[in-house]
């Protein structure tokens, strides 16, 4: 009875910190201060997708990629993000399409380098949860 | 001959120019998407603030395209898990819909107001496909940009919820390991997209 009695305290217990932890964890995010899994030109991480987008979703989505480049257009999602469009050039086709999880002072022709979690490619490649590194 | 050079030059340039003035194609990089699946445990609550969309307003023709990374969870563990680098999407990683406003006369997208919009199209995850058909609105605005909002209910088969269940517990059991996580027959989905012109 006494050994029931505290199994039943271990189960209610874990259950409290299990929805303790799903109910107040927080959300993934970009640390600037951790190195990223990748370094790389704007133009170089937008040529892997587009000479081979499997090969490349395999090797880019989900890990942490920094790239630099320079901004074409600055805007806000409809979560009130700012989100950056990124060119190898001043005059290029987009490349990668940035959205920061917090504001940053960059603006358009500004050469950046921005780090996030890659997601994939779309009409460009896609970072999340981006933060703009400072030299 | 360099008369009729000439000529088809100046039309070329004519047509070119009169078919960009008269372009009604719209395009959006920032559209929203969310899903809502909720099951005995917890609610399955995500938001896609990165789907882009096109639409053609001369012949109806309206698409979106996401990523499945993109999604944000709303509880911080199932995000936490889910942008995890290691939990692999491949075969999963997109999600597109291909559809056909039905009355586009009803819309005139050179007036500003508010439209009631019908479509019908294919929702695709994978291999996953599903024919849906919804209502929608749709705001012209003064600038004659355009946004457009709608939702719809997708009801999946019995056997393709085990199914994603299965692929959700291979794909994340090293990082949750309730062994009723799941979606449910429902899912929700709301779309949001502010067009501009192109």
């Amino acid at each position: 009875m006494k050994l029931i009695g505290r199994l039943l305290q271990l189960i209610i217990v874990i259950g409290i910190v299990a929805f303790l932890v799903l109910k107040f964890m927080p959300s993934h995010t970009t640390k600037a201060s951790e190195p990223a899994d990748f370094a790389m030109e704007a133009k170089a991480l937008f040529q892997a997708f587009e000479f081979n987008e499997t090969q490349a979703s395999k090797q880019y989505i989900g890990k942490s990629i920094q790239v630099d480049g320079f901004v074409l257009e600055v805007d806000r999602d409809q979560n009130g993000s700012q989100t950056l469009l990124l060119s190898d050039r001043l005059d290029g086709d987009p490349l990668i399409f940035a959205t920061l999880q917090a504001d940053n002072t960059a603006q358009v022709g500004e050469k950046v380098t921005v780090k996030g979690q890659c997601t994939g490619m779309l009409f460009e490649v896609v970072l999340n949860k981006g933060v703009v590194l400072k030299d | 001959m360099l008369t009729c050079k000439k000529c088809l030059g100046t039309l070329c340039v004519l047509l070119f120019t009169l078919v960009t003035l008269f372009s009604q194609d719209y395009s959006c990089r920032t559209g929203h998407v969310h899903i809502l699946s909720s099951t005995t445990l917890m609610d399955v609550d995500a938001d896609n603030y990165q789907v882009q969309s096109r639409l053609d307003a001369s012949t109806g023709e309206v698409s979106f395209v996401g990523l499945s990374k993109s999604f944000e969870m709303k509880s911080g563990a199932l995000d936490q898990a889910f942008n995890s680098k290691y939990v692999d999407v491949s075969g999963f990683s997109k999600f597109q819909y291909n559809g056909q406003i039905s009355n586009l006369d009803a819309i005139d997208f050179n007036t500003p107001g508010n439209y009631v919009f019908k479509v019908s199209g294919i929702l695709s995850l994978g291999d996953y496909k599903r024919r849906t058909s919804t209502n929608g609105k749709l705001i012209v605005n003064e600038d004659l940009s355009i946004e457009a909002t709608s939702d719809f209910d997708i009801i999946i088969e019995q056997e393709n919820v085990e199914r994603i269940n299965r692929i959700l517990k291979e794909r994340l059991s090293n990082y949750l390991s309730f062994s009723s996580f799941g979606i449910s027959r429902t899912i929700t989905i709301d779309v949001a997209f502010d067009y501009k012109r192109k």
